[in-house]
């Protein structure tokens, strides 16, 4: 069986530019699920998921999604997925109900059917009290949602969505990610760009993280978490020197904290030094970031 | 999708742009309502009755490329600020389809300035020949310049700019060239250059239709802004940026 979504040596230049939006990126994402794209601001995800939704030309290599190919293949790729573009925004007039149903019926259903899958995605996804309501006296909570709701409405075997919760305060992420893997369950797979370690680790079956145009690590959560050679992280804000640290494993520096990637022994015993000293020190288990962090910094040593 | 459904689309784009704004937001009908008819009002008070003829074929002229120009800032917004290009692009909806709902949707925020001018027109001359006249000059006028706006639009980098090149566009293509006023009007040195935008033909054969004839042979003005219009819809189909290289 094909791939669901696969890139082979993809490159992309934009035109003007001496600079590679994407050099030489190869993954595939091997079963249905959801596929994350995990990188900084500019590390070319967006430019990934435009060529992959057909709406850019690659400079080289191949992109293949359900198995066929996005610039020979493109209007079958077309039949078959639908995408939430970043940053997009709502006609300000027109209301969530319009958004969905016109925009299914110029997809090519008929009215009776745009009709009832207007209304079960409207439910769905928690919007029918704010059906007949203008975008423009929407939340942006509401509005986005509005917007997931045209892409996830076209039960597409494959929806492309960049940045789906970007600007989005904890409680609405947290409601459009039920709403994504809720969707993946029912209907289709997902390949969603992000810069929210978080997210990526709450909602990714599988994940490709790019930097600077290329892939630095992809695999599982679990498979990227056994990258980071430290199981726990112990984050301490005084009573160490960077120096007193280091012997306990690998120092980095977050948000004005000291954290500290360290195996089981170690971690149990910067926690009782940190006790004996009377300063706070949490310990947790290595998160997507730790491994996120690690992979930035390596691929800036390599530059 | 088949080309039924291509055409379904179209239909249901264009209401989508255009009539479901006006039920909510009757404020976007009011510019192409109300600019012809200052335009009007302004040449009957420098010049008086007799003005009226051109400055009524002028006026119609000018609403069809306000028209098609006003996709230049439409379809820009739709693509750089909603990007509901981009969606339409990765989705079964043809580039021409797309093209057309836009078209058309402009179309239908000028009907009701189209229609009152139309009518006025037809008060000169009330007959068959004048009535097609109207209607292929308003399909042709219409289908070119918004081919040419659409192809433009594609093209723009910010929205600012699209708004500025519409102005600029409209300019050129309704203010400048005979379109109010007769070609004879024309310096000698600058007749050629007259004779250059389509919305100068489109304005003689309105005119002629009406009994206001010129020296232009009218077949000769029907030729050219007929294959303007092949031209601006061939360079609407296959150069308009859908998908970026």
């Amino acid at each position: 069986m094909a791939e669901v979504f696969k890139c082979t040596n993809l490159t992309k230049i934009y035109g003007g530019s001496e600079k590679r939006a994407l050099h030489d990126v190869s993954f595939k994402m091997p079963s249905s699920g959801i596929l994350t794209l995990l990188g900084r601001n500019g590390a070319g995800k967006t430019t990934l998921l435009r060529i992959a939704t057909t709406q850019l030309l690659p400079t080289s290599g191949s992109v293949s999604v359900l198995g066929l190919d996005v610039v020979s293949e493109a209007k079958k790729v077309r039949e078959r997925i639908s995408v939430l573009p970043q940053e997009s925004r709502t006609f300000p007039p027109l209301t969530p109900w319009d958004h969905i149903y016109y925009t299914l019926l110029a997809r090519g259903l008929n009215r009776v059917e745009a009709r009832a899958r207007a209304k079960k995605v409207l439910e769905d996804l928690e919007l029918v009290e704010y059906a007949t309501v203008p975008a423009d006296k929407l939340s942006g909570g509401l509005r986005q949602r509005t917007l997931l709701a045209m892409a996830l409405s076209a039960y597409a075997e494959l929806v492309f969505l960049d940045e789906p919760t970007l600007g989005l305060d904890a409680v609405n992420q947290r409601k459009i990610w039920s709403l994504i893997r809720e969707y993946c369950k029912k209907y289709g797979s997902v390949v969603l760009t992000t810069n929210s370690l978080n997210e990526a680790e709450v909602l990714s079956d599988y994940v490709v993280v790019l930097n600077q145009g290329r892939v630095a690590a992809q695999g599982t959560v679990d498979e990227l978490k056994a990258m980071v050679p430290y199981r726990f992280r112990v984050d301490v804000s005084e009573g160490f020197s960077r120096e007193e640290l280091s012997s306990y494993g690998k120092v980095v520096e977050v948000g004005g904290k000291m954290r500290v990637l360290l195996d089981e022994a170690g971690a149990k015993d910067l926690a009782w030094d940190a006790v004996k000293r009377r300063v706070s020190a949490s310990v947790s288990p290595t998160t997507l970031e730790d491994v996120f962090i690690d992979l930035v910094q390596q691929g800036a040593q390599d530059e | 999708m088949s080309r039924l459904q291509n055409l379904k689309a179209v239909f249901v784009l264009a209401y989508m742009f255009s009539i479901l704004w006006i039920i909510r937001n009757l404020l976007s009908l009011i510019y192409l309502f109300f600019a012809p008819f200052t335009v009007l009002f302004l040449l009957y008070a420098l010049v008086g009755s007799e003005v009226l003829p051109y400055a009524l074929v002028g006026a119609y002229v000018m609403t069809l490329v306000q028209a098609g120009t006003g996709i230049i800032g439409d379809a820009a917004w739709h693509r750089l600020e909603l990007k509901f290009q981009d969606i339409m692009v990765a989705s079964p909806v043809s580039a021409t389809a797309y093209m057309l709902a836009e078209a058309l949707s402009e179309l239908l925020y000028a009907s009701p300035a189209l229609l009152i001018l139309s009518t006025l027109i037809l008060q000169l001359k009330l007959d068959v020949f004048t009535f097609t006249t109207l209607l292929a000059i308003t399909l042709l006028v219409w289908l070119s310049t918004s081919a040419l706006g659409f192809f433009i639009s594609t093209y723009m980098p910010n929205i600012r700019n699209a708004w500025q090149i519409s102005l600029l566009v409209g300019l050129i293509l309704a203010v400048l060239p005979p379109v109010f006023y007769p070609i004879e009007r024309v310096p000698e040195p600058l007749l050629w250059l007259a004779y250059i935008p389509p919305t100068t033909h489109a304005a003689i054969i309105l005119r002629d239709s009406i009994g206001l004839t010129s020296s232009m042979n009218v077949t000769y003005s029907w030729l050219i802004l007929l294959a303007y219009t092949i031209a601006f819809l061939l360079l609407a189909t296959y150069r308009a940026r859908w998908r970026e290289k």
